[in-house]
């Protein structure tokens, strides 16, 4: 029996196409994965479903009839579906127990009776395995238990179809891997799950079947028994992936340093032509770190690139075109000639917006219009093309410094090769790379050397290209010897 | 008019067209309960509300000189209005401007005292020209004292503003009463400035602020979307945090900007001493800085809705003045009551949080 289903939706926004003939069946008791990269039309696909967003054309159904009428998430509420947003709707300083039942308090004569609803979510976190403390305030609790708090909120409100959406962007490893052992209790339980993400070896984890969109159109839905991460990645970007790895750096002694960074009782040095690497999980002083290099980097000059960790709070002036956020930095680049009046006209831009695929490839279009993937694409663009145009100083023989942050959090698999080709690039002519981030996948694939971070010192050094999985993570937990504190050269590998 | 139009096209804010005939629709309906609640509010007080926009629109606009008059008014409005719109676009909140019209009026009336004695041929221009600088530089004062409270000691803009507008007033009577009292009266004014100085109106009682008015508006909103410094301004105001990682000195850019904002309205100030009255009078202004606030939000950075915010805001202060004569029931603060209806219905109809005008 299907739980509901999506037929031949067609959604516009202006002249963009978001849905144009999207099929989805997502069967009873399943989980069901809404794979495809950014822009192909998942959000809107999920709106549509939820009752967000009314589409132009198609139907939705549920349990099997036809929806009548107009579909509201107050109706899909009642309907038994819940949503679990990406970024987390919960009130920080309250406590858990009133967030959760925030909206369906269970009130006699206006006054809350707190001990029944403590009984309930008792009862249901009983049922579930889903254990929270419910009298801590929620902004204190790691990024892990305020997502079960949501998925919780939800079953509180006898949600029987849930809506995941991104529901593994923040997480750690081990607090991912907790939830996706929560959604197969769920589904065991008798729940649907529709999770949209673009992670495809959880998918491969989790999923019984998977349904790829790609442009807005449904292009596939496949059993996980029967498919791989390769076809599916295929299947999303409509070509074969070749996902870059660096070249082995040997001559490593050779390269000059390009900046040094103390960190606890070692220091990470940034040295020309290497990606270094950082792991940890997050909170052990990756903000620390990135705080430093910055300062040390104030004013700022050309030949430092940032790709910062929070791409609408740090990186993009959102309301702001796309040719506008190109130039933010672009003033204060000597190799421009400066020039006295700032112009709507952008032919750079628009040959820059098409080098670094960014799409659609309109200067005049807000930067908030974009999907994550392109608007980090836009910010890739804007940092690494400056610093291409970098004269080769004496002081900098070959470009500049590089510090990325989570450069590929929330972004696709196409956009991820891209961003991914672009770093290495940037290194091989000479950049110093401070990569941070939490995928141990990305961190492996790209850095010369990963330091393991944990509690604000780097408790380990591993050299590539070989990595060891395993103690690259035990390290960041903070097991294992510190081999070294320091990845100076002076100091014997 | 084809070229006009292509000029001012950069006035218009990037995207959002897609909203365009909702917006339009919203806007027609804010103005209609704008309306529909001041004609209750005349009738509440049993007075006709045709007969008291009757009055209302021939005093504003009825002759000759009604409208010169209402012109009279429009120029300061514009200053502020300008003043205050610039702020915004940085994302501050400038209530000072009356104080640093006030500011600016006292430095031009100290100029204008200091040079009352020139007499030689070219004076005038050259106590024209001081006076309008340092108009500007006491306006830009007293907008930089809050623009570094703000920007340096995290002391919330609105908050400094609206203190700081005290102190100007105090500061403004206690020089009236004392420094640069007029000895050869008992009014509360100061000595008036050089006779070559004193510059005459060109139509009835409109006087030669308005052209300047409409130029140093124009000129201010042209700066913010056209010239780096601006675009520097927007970005600290629309992303403070993005746009210092970006290389931006946004505080710098937010004591600059808060200067600029007051000196604009400083020039009121000017206008007030060496194009009106020739003198500086106590509380000449009746509230032009806080109108001024209406006129900007009315306007949200457009220069050609900031005239007409201004022509309208202009219109209903001189056409309060009649109320008293002509009504037995209404009094002028009626138009204050219209004024504000206006903002509310605008504001309650001005659409979702996020979406931009």
């Amino acid at each position: 029996m299907n739980a509901a289903q999506l037929v031949g939706i067609a959604k516009s926004y202006g002249e963009v196409k978001a849905n144009d003939g999207v099929d989805l069946t997502i069967r009873a008791g399943t989980i069901h994965a809404l794979v495809g990269e950014n822009g192909a039309g998942k959000s809107t696909a999920m709106k549509i479903l939820f009752g967000m967003v009314p589409p132009d054309a198609g139907k939705i159904l549920f349990g099997g009839r036809e929806v009548q009428g107009r579909w509201d998430p107050h109706r899909a509420g009642a309907a038994g579906v819940g949503m679990v947003h990406q970024h987390f709707m919960l009130a920080g300083p309250e406590s858990v127990l009133d967030n959760l039942v925030l909206g369906v308090e269970d009130c006699r004569f206006g006054v809350r009776r707190r001990a029944r609803e403590r009984a309930a979510l008792e009862k249901l976190m009983g049922e579930t395995g889903l254990r929270v403390p419910l009298n801590a305030p929620v902004e204190g609790l790691p990024v892990g238990l305020q997502s079960r708090c949501e998925i919780l909120k939800v079953l509180y409100r006898k949600a029987r179809f849930l809506i995941l959406d991104e529901p593994t962007a923040v997480l750690t490893p081990s607090e991912t891997a907790d939830l996706l052992r929560t959604l197969r209790v769920l589904r065991d339980s008798g729940h649907t799950v529709l999770v949209v993400t673009h992670k495809l070896k959880e998918v491969m984890d989790v999923a019984d079947e998977a349904t790829v969109l790609r442009a807005g159109k449904t292009v596939a839905t496949r059993k996980i028994s029967g498919t791989s991460v390769e076809e599916l990645s295929e299947l999303m970007v409509g070509r074969r992936l070749v996902m870059p790895t660096r070249a082995s750096g040997s001559e490593r002694n050779a390269r000059s340093e390009r900046a040094s960074i103390p960190i606890g009782s070692g220091e990470i040095v940034i040295r020309a032509g290497e990606i270094t690497g950082i792991a940890g999980v997050e909170g052990n002083g990756q903000e620390e770190i990135v705080r430093r290099l910055v300062e040390r980097m104030a004013p700022r000059p050309a030949s430092f690139a940032f790709i910062p960790g929070d791409r609408h709070r740090e990186a993009l002036v959102l309301p702001f075109t796309l040719t506008e956020n190109l130039r933010l930095t672009r003033k204060f680049h000597p190799a421009v000639p400066g020039r006295r009046l700032f112009h709507a006209a952008s032919g750079p831009e628009r040959a820059l917006l098409a080098e670094y695929d960014v799409r659609p490839p309109k200067p005049e279009l807000a930067a908030e219009a974009l999907s994550g993937g392109n608007q980090q694409k836009l910010i890739v663009a804007r940092e690494l093309s400056s610093l291409a145009r970098v004269p080769r100083e004496p002081s900098h023989p070959q470009g500049g410094v590089i510090l990325a942050v989570h450069p590929t959090r929330g972004v696709d698999v196409g956009a991820i090769e891209f961003i991914h080709s672009r770093l290495l690039a940037a290194a091989e002519s000479g950049a110093g790379v401070l990569l941070i981030s939490s995928e141990l996948d990305e961190l492996m694939a790209l850095s010369h050397r990963i330091g393991a971070l944990y509690r604000g010192s780097i408790t380990a050094w591993f050299e590539g290209p070989d990595y060891d999985e395993r103690k690259i993570g035990l390290a960041m937990l903070g097991g294992g010897a510190a081999e070294k504190k320091s990845n100076s050269p002076e100091a014997p590998a | 008019m084809k070229n006009f139009s292509r000029m001012l096209k950069f006035m218009r804010k990037p995207g959002g067209h897609e909203h365009r005939t909702c917006e339009c629709k919203r806007k027609l309906l804010a103005w209609t309960l704008a309306l529909a609640a001041a004609a209750a509010a005349v009738a509440a007080a049993g007075e006709s509300p045709v007969t008291v926009f009757k009055i209302l629109w021939n005093s504003a606009f009825g002759s000759a000189e009604n409208f010169s008059y209402t012109l009279f008014y429009v120029t300061p409005m514009l200053l502020t209005g300008a003043a205050v719109a610039l702020a915004l676009e940085a994302g501050l909140f400038n209530i000072g401007a009356e104080g640093q019209l006030y500011a600016g009026a006292l430095m031009a009336a100290a100029w204008g005292a200091l040079t009352r004695g020139w007499t030689a041929a070219g004076a005038a221009p050259a106590i024209l020209a001081g006076g309008a600088v340092l108009a500007f530089a006491g306006g830009a004062f007293w907008g930089a004292i809050a623009g570094y409270l703000r920007a340096y000691r995290k002391t919330h803009e609105v908050i400094s503003t609206i203190m700081l507008n005290f102190v100007a007033m105090a500061l403004v009577n206690w020089v009236i009463l004392n420094p640069l009292k007029n000895p050869e009266n008992q009014n509360l004014e100061t000595v008036w400035v050089a006779e070559a100085a004193r510059v005459a109106r060109p139509w009835l009682q409109m006087t030669w602020g308005l052209p300047a008015a409409l130029l140093a508006a124009f000129g201010a909103l042209w700066a913010v979307r056209r010239t780096w410094l601006g675009f520097r301004i927007r970005a600290t105001g629309a992303n403070e945090t993005a746009a210092g990682i970006a290389g931006i000195a946004t505080l710098r850019t937010e004591l600059l900007t808060m200067a600029a904002s007051g000196g604009i309205a400083g020039l009121v100030g000017f206008h007030e001493v060496f194009l009106n009255s020739y003198r500086l009078i106590d509380s000449f202004s009746p509230g032009f800085g806080f109108t001024g606030l209406a006129v900007a939000l009315l306007a949200r950075g457009n220069f050609v809705k900031l005239v007409l915010a201004a022509l309208l805001f202009g219109a209903l202060s001189k056409g309060a003045l009649d109320l008293d004569l002509e009504t037995e029931r209404v009094t002028r603060d009626l138009s204050t009551v219209i004024q504000a209806i206006i903002l509310l219905a605008l504001a309650v109809t001005a659409g979702k949080k996020g979406e931009r005008g």
